[in-house]
């Protein structure tokens, strides 16, 4: 596959793709950004090779969350950002005005997902948001199904609680 | 997935808002490909590794100096200065005789409680 085709691929995913990358930098939109970038030169240049075991998209999808990981270490800021992951994994709720500064459906939703495990959130964004199976879901983050579909469970029972919570679903 | 259970609806329609708010907010295709990386500041890091690395050698330089200085002491263990709780079933009757060495013309020295020696009393 030249760079032409593989650029054609590439574009029609992008939107999806982007989402994702974004879910994998936990709402950050710059990083995201940088981590797409980087995941597009790893396909283009070849270090990442697409070999159709699965479709393109949830393999590509694989690749933009190793690599958003691979940042991840290798970012000194994370450091900084350890206070809000603490208060993350704290369980800390999100306050009220930051729905309000949210403003929409969609941020709530965001704040929302920021609440749950970083598994949980990803298998809820791949199931519900991009439309894959538990399977396809398994696949791009690399657990067993079994193991992706009590994430899925148990993540979908939080996430209703938390959006009830916030006025969102009953 | 469109789920097969009503109950997910109403996530569905959630994460169906947050779709449609996120496509009209995704940057284009070839701006991300073609987007200069930001350039990572480090300060914190820099220091931090600065910081580390001196502390590194500090405790290098110290425990160095503190393994020579032992190594210098003057501390030596004399075999016979050493007796362990046990060594005096090693001891014999008449041991302090054994340790003198007999000489001839000087039994007496050898054998002082004989009749005869010198300062015997018979």
């Amino acid at each position: 596959m030249d760079r032409g085709n593989l650029e054609e691929l590439l574009e029609q995913v992008h939107t999806p793709g982007f989402a994702w990358a974004v879910r994998c930098c936990r709402g950050d939109r710059t990083d995201a950004e940088d981590v797409l970038q980087q995941s597009y030169l790893k396909v283009l240049d070849g270090r990442a090779r697409f070999e159709g075991r699965s479709s393109f998209r949830t393999w590509l999808f694989g690749v933009i969350r190793r690599t958003a990981l691979e940042q991840g270490r290798r970012s000194w800021t994370q450091a900084l950002k350890l206070g809000a992951w603490w208060r993350e994994q704290d369980g800390d709720q999100a306050s009220p005005a930051d729905h309000v500064a949210a403003g929409d459906l969609a941020g709530r939703l965001e704040a929302a997902l920021r609440q749950l495990s970083r598994r949980q959130a990803e298998v809820m964004h791949l199931v519900f948001y991009q439309d894959l199976t538990i399977q396809e879901a398994a696949d791009v983050v690399g657990l067993p199904v079994g193991t992706a579909r009590t994430h899925y469970e148990r993540g979908k029972a939080r996430l209703r609680t938390i959006l009830a919570g916030m006025g969102i679903t009953r | 997935m469109m789920t097969d259970d009503n109950e997910d609806q109403d996530l569905e329609a959630t994460f169906r808002a947050a779709r449609a708010r996120d496509t009209a907010w995704t940057p284009g295709f070839h701006r991300v490909l073609t987007r200069q990386p930001p350039t990572r500041r480090r300060p914190w890091g820099v220091g931090l590794g600065a910081l580390l690395t001196a502390a590194a050698l500090v405790a290098v330089v110290v425990v160095r100096t503190r393994t020579h200085r032992q190594a210098e002491a003057p501390f030596t263990i004399t075999v016979g200065s050493l007796r362990m709780p046990t060594d005096f079933l090693l001891d014999i009757a008449g041991a302090e005789t054994l340790r003198t060495v007999p000489a001839i013309g000087r039994s007496d020295d050898w054998f002082p409680n004989l009749p005869g020696a010198k300062g015997h009393p018979l």
